[in-house]
């Protein structure tokens, strides 16, 4: 493979950082649209809409300093714990918070294949490696979140709720 | 094509591949409850997931049975009282390693089949998300019904304390 070919694709995956970045906005207001409508995500509505905007907002525009590695495993785990906390206080179902995270990769995803063209085997490899990165950075953020909500459920839930997440969490 | 290799290597090394996640799980920090079970029980459950994926991975399979089907597996989890981000991290596993699987036996090599595993790969995170989503929601569910019941027990019981 020439030296071309691998210029071309190592461009690829700053090309869909550079896109996320600059088009964070489009995609959060797809995102939001989206979230706020389904069945599945219906505990969000109880938010208010800037409030949902903002926080989608910052998923995607911190999502390309996540992604180069800049920060460290522990930021990420203290980052998504304290989401998990918060989504918690506000009483929204956990199920509905998987779901967002999940709603927020699976746009980016496709506005990625809706405005870019891979045309080389390196650069599709390259695209493969890149999904491939965003998805278990979206893995890590659903379990810290799921880990945060559920140590905040333990400290703070009814008492009948307690019951049970003691017997878990002994 | 691409889709029909990956079944074969489902069909063919779900074993292997069971070993490497249990092998992993049960190595893991963050995975504790787990190991109150044995070795056997978490192999077992892992190679329902593998053996059955290609059932799963039909695009004729609707969403409903999917749902269904990990929503269950989500309330027997928390029978077995294992915590919901340790029943996430178990399918993110199964995930994780089916494809460092197919990284390692160099799968992909024309443009052609990588443009298809692009699109695969798609197909097994969609599938996994849902069974994720699912398996929480029947969780929950199932965290609902008991808090209620104690909720209701209790009532009983102070209404039985009012009386004596």
């Amino acid at each position: 493979m020439s030296d071309t070919n691998h210029e071309g694709g190592s461009m690829i995956s700053e090309k869909i950082v550079q896109l996320i970045k600059e088009n964070a906005d489009t995609l959060t207001n797809r995102l939001c649209k989206d979230l706020l409508t389904r069945e599945e995500t219906k505990g969000y509505r109880k938010l208010d809409k800037d409030l949902v905007y903002e926080r989608v907002y910052d998923v995607y525009s911190r999502l390309d300093s996540w992604l180069a590695g800049d920060k460290k495993k522990g930021e990420l785990r203290e980052h998504y714990k304290k989401i998990g906390m918060t989504r918690y206080h506000e009483g929204i179902p956990l199920s509905d918070v998987v779901m967002a995270l999940m709603l927020i990769k699976r746009h980016l995803w496709l506005y990625v294949q809706e405005t870019q063209f891979f045309d080389s085997s390196f650069q599709l490899m390259q695209a493969l490696e890149f999904n491939n990165r965003v998805v278990l950075f979206f893995d890590r953020a659903i379990y810290f979140t799921c880990l945060g909500y559920q140590e905040e459920e333990e400290k703070c839930g009814d008492k009948s709720r307690q019951g049970f997440m003691s017997r878990v969490f002994k | 094509m691409i889709y029909l290799k990956i079944m074969e290597v489902l069909k063919q090394d779900a074993g292997i591949l069971s070993k490497r996640v249990v092998n992993d799980l049960l190595n893991r920090g963050i995975t504790e409850y787990h190991k109150k079970f044995s070795e056997d029980v978490i192999y077992e459950r892992v190679y329902d997931v593998y053996s059955t994926l290609n059932y799963w991975l039909d695009r004729a399979r609707p969403k409903e049975e999917i749902m269904k089907h990990f929503s269950d597996l989500g309330r027997k989890r928390f029978e077995d009282g294992i915590p919901l981000h340790e029943v996430i991290m178990f399918l993110m596993l199964i995930k994780r390693h089916l494809w460092l699987y197919l990284l390692e036996k160099h799968f992909f090599e024309s443009s052609y089949e990588l443009l298809k595993s692009l699109e695969m790969n798609n197909r097994v995170v969609l599938f996994f998300d849902r069974a994720i989503l699912a398996a929480s929601m029947g969780y929950e569910d199932e965290l609902m019904k008991y808090v209620e019941s104690c909720k209701e027990q209790s009532l009983v019981r102070k209404f039985f304390n009012k009386k004596k």
